[in-house]
């Protein structure tokens, strides 16, 4: 994750995407807002939310294999990628085993992760996104920014502009609905010839093996409808026990995500084309762990996985807001990135992420299945600090437990920091290169405490 | 094998604290009134029109709804009653086309025909959603493909909420799809701009027949 503080400092003196990251993150709490208030009681869908993601994870090999069981009996062909690669491997297999020349792909942040365009690209497979947001990101090539708005970065101008380069017919920025339409007559056409649909999966019923995508558009529908082969991917923390327990999360993903009490979609599959005259004729499920069995040793980094996408907690985090997506440099930004990408690439590489939070805690209040990101992101914060910390910073928290353990030495410390507060938060750190370093007072809290004629209790 | 290696991994994992979280019972159910008026509020929030009709007369606004909005071709699936009476209502104004063959066999015509007409297996109020069913007689491409898609819609269809709809537990095996339908296709992935038709119906228009 080098670079990170460059991207971020790029990314703040940009006023386009301070503005279209403003806009769009003030558009989508509001909406959500309205959606929670519709509820008469939003805390006890969310505890309803939680408890159910919470049996998931206590029984979550249980589900694993349930889900397995149901999905083989409807027709659906099972596989499990440990990583990213052989989850690539496995979808190329089944795409080489048809011939598959062209796929189109319905909304999946899963490949993203395991970077499935790239790959096929290179085998000579053409994957097409038919997400508008995902295709106008595609055509830019670029990463989405959000994971539910993929281009949410980018301005109606730009897209104009972007689509009189790339396919050939300018519009006027403001003609919205002819641009939707341009891109809706052009993927027809891919849907029309593509042998390979590829979508995500929101939840996977272990109890039914039937998996649901949750949509407005109509992508995953017609990905997972038109080509002769459906390969839907999904992490394995996706399953859930019942279809009694969709309702809920259907409501609390819906309104947490976008502000609907409902998407336009949800679309059920319960496996390949039987005696119907349409749909697939195969239908395979790749389950992706990809460090998620690791998460889930740890009692508490184990709450990542209850994560159900929503996107809220970056809706809500005023860092994300104000550097947008790309400055993270990960497939899933804001602070459910922040979480996730160290532990799937290591503090090493993705520790940085962590810095890029100010514990306002907003991102916890927004989340719909109540995981404590918060702690989560400090647990991180801690595990990196003891294990791949410079010794300088080593040495500075070995002092300050020191002094918070010794009243002599605090009291010699607050002394000493009147006259040097570089010390802590001085240049190196870059703290002050964008703030007023803070004058200390002329006497201590306690000094002035005691002047009062207040004493602490012993 | 993966397989094994990741369910060894998982398994190995210490999750006794997690064991007693158990489900409680879900909030309380919202009450059953004004179904009819939830839905068709909800519906109409959403984008989708409604044509309120009675038993007799749903062809005739059927055949209305193909004359002014020039709806020249249309598809239908087959085996129920309705389609029948809407093949009827349709035929002097209108192509009628049957899905009685497998989707290779009608591709194009699919992408050509400007509606479709399908029944549904039932609503909810709260949210205001349509529930699908898809199966040989019609399948789930009718509510798809075609830009305009027309349901009908018996009253006493509408439940109160998701969780009642969801409930529908009528043997499926046959069935690879169920769909709950909120409205017509839309996107707002340019600048939170909403346009309608992405890439299912833009026009989502429901008959509800009230008697």
């Amino acid at each position: 994750m080098s670079g990170f503080n460059t991207r971020i400092r790029k990314a703040l003196s940009s006023p386009q995407i301070r503005q279209s990251f403003r806009g769009a993150m003030d558009f989508l709490r509001q909406k959500r807002a309205q959606a929670t208030a519709q509820v008469s009681d939003w805390e006890a869908l969310r505890q309803q939310g939680q408890r159910i993601r919470q049996q998931v994870l206590a029984e979550l090999p249980k589900l694993l294999q349930q889900l397995e069981d149901n999905c083989l009996r409807n027709g659906i062909q099972v596989h499990w990628a440990a990583d990213a690669a052989q989850a690539n491997q496995i979808i190329l297999d089944i795409a080489q085993r048809h011939q598959v020349r062209a796929v189109v792909k319905g909304k999946s942040m899963a490949s993203e992760e395991i970077g499935l365009n790239a790959f096929f690209a290179k085998q000579g497979i053409v994957c097409t996104e038919t997400d508008m947001g995902e295709y106008i990101v595609q055509l830019a090539h670029e990463t989405p920014s959000h994971i539910i708005m993929p281009a949410i970065h980018k301005t109606k101008e730009e897209i104009a502009e972007l689509f009189a380069e790339k396919l050939g017919h300018r519009l006027p920025s403001d003609d919205v609905d002819g641009m939707i339409g341009l891109g809706r007559a052009i993927l027809r056409e891919h849907f029309k010839h593509a042998e390979m649909g590829l979508t995500g999966v929101n939840f996977a019923v272990a109890e039914s093996g039937t998996l649901c995508l949750v949509e407005n558009e109509g992508n995953g529908r017609f990905s997972s409808t038109a080509p002769r082969i459906h390969v839907a991917l999904m992490g394995i923390e996706k399953v859930i026990p019942s279809e009694q327990d969709l309702a809920p999360l259907l409501s609390l993903l819906t309104r947490s995500a976008t502000g609907q009490a409902l998407t336009t979609y949800v679309n059920l599959i319960k496996g390949p084309r039987g005696q119907e005259l349409d749909g697939p004729q195969e239908v395979h499920l790749v389950l992706l762990d990809n460090g998620r069995s690791q998460m889930y040793q740890d009692p508490k980094l184990r709450e990542t996985l209850a994560c159900i996408r929503c996107g809220a907690c970056m809706n809500h985090c005023p860092v994300y807001t104000r550097i947008g997506g790309h400055a993270y440099g990960s497939t899933y930004p804001g602070p459910i990135g922040q979480v996730v990408t160290p532990q799937q690439q290591g503090l090493q590489r993705a520790g940085d992420l962590l810095d890029a939070c100010s514990l306002n805690g907003a991102c916890g209040e927004a989340c719909p299945v109540g995981i404590d990101l918060p702690g989560l992101i400090r647990r991180l914060r801690q595990e990196r600090e003891q294990s791949n910390a410079a010794w300088s910073r080593r040495l500075g928290w070995r002092l300050w437990s020191l002094a918070m353990r010794r009243p002599g030495l605090y009291r010699l410390s607050q002394t000493l920091l009147r006259y040097w507060p570089y010390a802590t938060l001085g240049d190196p750190s870059g703290w002050s290169r964008h703030r007023d370093f803070p004058q200390p007072a002329a006497r201590s809290l306690s000094a002035q405490l005691r002047r009062r004629g207040q004493r602490h209790e012993p | 094998m993966s397989r094994e290696l990741i369910l060894a991994r998982l398994r190995r994992a210490r999750t006794e604290g997690l064991k007693s979280a158990a489900i409680e019972p879900a909030p309380p159910k919202p009450s059953p009134d004004n179904l009819i008026e939830r839905f068709a509020q909800g519906m109409q929030a959403n984008h989708a029109s409604l044509i309120r009709c009675s038993a007799e007369n749903w062809p005739r606004h059927l055949a209305q709804l193909a004359q002014q909005r020039r709806l020249q071709s249309w598809l239908l699936g087959t085996g129920h009653p309705q389609l029948t009476a809407a093949e009827t209502a349709l035929s002097s104004l209108a192509e009628v086309w049957r899905f009685e063959h497998a989707v290779e066999q009608l591709h194009d015509r699919l992408f050509r025909v400007d509606a479709s007409f399908t029944l549904c297996a039932g609503a909810s109020a709260e949210p205001a959603a349509l529930w699908l069913r898809p199966d040989p007689n019609e399948p789930r491409s009718l509510s798809l493909i075609p830009p305009v898609h027309v349901v009908l819609l018996y009253a006493q269809q509408i439940v109160a909420d998701l969780p009642a709809l969801l409930e529908d537990r009528r043997p499926s095996s046959s069935q690879a799809n169920r769909l709950l339908i909120s409205g017509p296709s839309k996107t707002a992935d340019i600048q939170q701009t909403l346009a309608y038709g992405a890439h299912g119906p833009r026009e989502l228009i429901i008959l509800l027949v009230e008697d």
